[in-house]
């Protein structure tokens, strides 16, 4: 059994998240390696570490950091990002036979066996693995763009490895909601789902659904050509291909109910108030407000008010926090304290402004509590709610 | 007309709690109004101030100082809860104050909450409305999860809505987790799933329960599903201002049809009325409301869904 991991959204602690959709951009390596000190085993963190250090054309060091992403994606069965972690190592320098042995071994036998599209990378050989991941192209998009039309050519097939997609509801899906008077809304893809059509591997197709990016995204690409050509060299291939054909086999409608804000964060506005208190004679006590843009039980990241726009003059990281939080609710002010873990500016079209981010010490039982309460429901509960109350409730 | 109490002298009371997590939402104006439509039946009713924590459901009433508190039964002063209840100025309208004097009530003893809720549930009236303090503590849910009719009350307002729904959740979470009180394990499991953001991926309750099949067998799965099966919250939208606002309720039960398998019935709206604003403001008790007035109206319409029988409210 797999440690599972959140996907992105999921992200127990705001940091990590606002990193990897990129509203945080981290462009210093020293930056990101205290990060990854406090978050030492989170694979997508070092992947995007890795990319920083290619982009810094650091190569020796980004090697390094898309191995260990490679091995931190496998120890929680999370294959197919294993899999494009080590392609972008390999882009930098080619393996030798013994280094792919050794990534294919691990791959089958540590790598997730439990789902479908685990399965289909684990169970290959050595051959039909290096076979496949030489063809496979990877696509990065931001969000809005169109990835395939329906009627046109769907000679390929994707795999997701981050960030969400819309599929538009299909024209008879869509005739069938109005006859049925049921409003219907794209259906989500998420990362390890597939698009394209698989089968028949020998006939051209063309697309029945439009798909486009709701978020940035990534995706692995393999042409019908390159997956024909793969199973007639090897039939396992095909047996493989079979099986994630039939698990991704879904009823029309089936996930129609389901809204493209869910990759969204909704927050709901939380004020802060934070007092730093001096730990030395030569520091001053520092007093701070600001509002939440994310809570959970393990922290909170916090912008902090336009008064403070040019910035605390004091360096706040590694400052213990007294942090009172103002939960709209008269029987939910929260005293909590903390350490600031990080600090940054953040340019915005209407001028900078200050992040924190503070780590909760342990919470009593009551204040975990109220948290949780506040924090109510997943990622998935939180944007249900409120992308039903923009359509159903609020006026504009 | 002789109270259907009189008649039926070993039949419980129906028994209506009134949450919704959120303070300021009109829980307790949306107890009132209801029990006043109740009572206009000319059925027995006694409404309790179950918010033990800040107490103040008779000032709407217009009762400024209780003789006579929950504190006191709960401390032996009166052997019986009748003992407690204090008539109001509304016919067939009796009231149980709640106890805010005292602090340490706002989290009582398990045995002084059994004893509440068994005195409650054993009142003879036709219908004993709970009035739950704000938040989702365990009292609260506990009192919520015992009612015939768990009624959840919010406004439109999206930080209301937020809290009607961790209520909801909550309440889920807290039966659950009386079900499986023996089970240490499988407690845990419960524990995990209420974290919103638990890394062992559970987001619904079908993930909850999947997971409890795998690891305590089909039974036990199974006998959680009975278990949120009997969780039927009846949701009221409180101060609506326009035909959209009327929607809030529906999102709870959708977003809780969809994660927790939780079945909710939209009673209605209480629309905004600025006449219970300004009679709240001027300490005027509630029982002067005029039987036309746009929030008793709805009151009405609400008991009338809920009992299907609608009756002339009279006063």
């Amino acid at each position: 059994m797999k440690t599972p991991l959140s996907l992105p959204t999921d992200h127990k602690f705001s940091i990590m998240q606002r990193i990897l959709d990129g509203t945080l951009a981290i462009d210093s390596p020293e930056e990101f390696e205290d990060i990854l000190k406090i978050y030492t085993d989170d694979p997508f963190l070092h992947r995007k570490y890795a990319d920083l250090l290619n982009d810094l054309n650091r190569l020796e060091d980004a090697i390094d950091m898309y191995e260990k992403a490679a091995s931190l994606f496998i120890e929680r069965g999370m294959n197919l990002q294993a899999i494009v972690a080590k392609i972008l190592q390999w882009s930098i320098q080619k393996p030798t036979h013994a280094q792919g042995r050794t990534f294919h071994s691990l791959l089958s036998r540590t790598g997730g066996n439990e789902t479908p599209l685990q399965r289909f990378w684990a169970g290959m050989s050595y051959a039909e693995l290096i076979a496949v991941m030489r063809r496979m192209v990877r696509v990065k998009e931001h969000s809005g763009k169109r990835i395939t039309q329906v009627d046109q050519a769907d000679d390929d097939v994707y795999f997701i490895v981050s960030g969400f997609l819309a599929e538009m509801p299909s024209p008879e899906c869509e005739t069938e909601a109005r006859m049925t008077g049921i409003d219907i809304e794209p259906k989500l893809l998420g990362p390890n789902d597939i698009f394209g059509t698989i089968f028949p591997l020998d006939r051209p197709c063309t697309a029945e659904m439009e798909i486009r990016s709701a978020t940035d995204v990534e995706l692995v690409k393999i042409t019908k050509k390159v997956l024909r050509n793969a199973c007639s060299k090897y039939p396992n291939i095909e047996n493989l291909l079979q099986t994630l054909h039939k698990s991704d086999a879904r009823t029309m409608c089936d996930r129609a109910w389901q809204t493209v804000r869910r990759a969204m964060r909704y927050g709901l506005p939380t004020k802060v108030e934070i007092n730093c208190p001096p730990l030395s004679s030569n520091q001053r006590e520092v007093d701070l407000t600001g509002i939440a843009l994310d809570i959970s039980i393990g922290g909170i990241s916090v912008d902090l008010e336009s008064q403070r726009a040019a910035g605390p003059k004091t360096d706040l990281k590694g400052r213990l926090a007294q942090i009172k939080l103002d939960l709209l609710n008269k029987v939910a002010v929260l005293n909590l304290t903390g350490k600031i873990v990080w600090q940054r500016r953040q340019r915005k079209p209407q001028g900078a402004s200050h992040l924190i981010g503070i780590r909760f010490d342990t919470l009593n039982t009551m204040d975990q509590q109220m948290l949780l309460e506040y924090c109510s429901g997943s990622v998935g509960e939180q944007n249900l709610l409120w992308s039903l109350w923009d359509t159903m409730v609020k006026n504009d | 007309m002789i109270s259907q109490a009189k008649q039926k002298t070993t039949r419980k009371p129906t028994i209506w709690a009134i949450g919704g997590g959120k303070g300021g939402v009109g829980k307790s104006v949306v107890s009132v109004l209801l029990a006043m439509a109740l009572a206009n039946r000319q059925q027995k009713t006694v409404l309790v101030d179950t918010d033990l924590g800040g107490a103040n459901l008779h000032t709407l009433l217009g009762i400024k100082t209780p003789v006579r508190t929950l504190n006191d039964f709960v401390t032996r002063k009166y052997n019986k809860i009748e003992d407690i209840c204090i008539q109001s100025q509304v016919r067939h309208l009796e009231l149980v104050c709640g106890a805010s004097e005292i602090l340490s009530l706002a989290n009582p003893q398990y045995a002084q909450k059994t004893k509440i809720l068994q005195s409650v549930t054993n009142l003879s009236a036709d219908h004993v409305i709970l009035d739950l303090g704000a938040g989702t503590s365990y009292n609260v849910l506990d009192f919520f999860l015992i009612a015939d009719h768990p009624i959840v009350v919010l406004t439109p307002q999206p930080i209301s809505i937020q809290n009607a729904y961790a209520f909801v959740r909550n309440a889920v979470y807290r039966k659950l987790s009386r079900v499986a009180h023996q089970k240490a394990s499988l407690q845990e499991i419960i524990k995990t799933a209420m974290d919103p953001k638990n890394e062992d991926q559970m987001r619904t309750f079908r993930d909850l329960q999947q997971a409890v099949r795998k690891s305590h067998g089909a039974e036990i799965a199974d006998q959680l599903s009975r278990a949120i099966n009997t969780i039927r919250p009846l949701l009221i939208t409180n101060m609506a201002k326009d035909q959209r606002d009327n929607n809030a309720g529906r999102i709870i039960k959708l977003v809780a049809e969809k994660y927790l398998t939780v079945e909710s019935t939209e009673l209605g709206s209480v629309d905004y009325d600025m006449l219970v604003d300004k009679m709240i403001s001027q300490m005027m008790p509630l029982s002067e409301l005029p039987s036309t007035s746009k929030a008793m109206t709805d009151a009405v319409a609400i008991i009338n869904k809920l009992t299907d029988q609608p009756q002339q409210a009279v006063q």
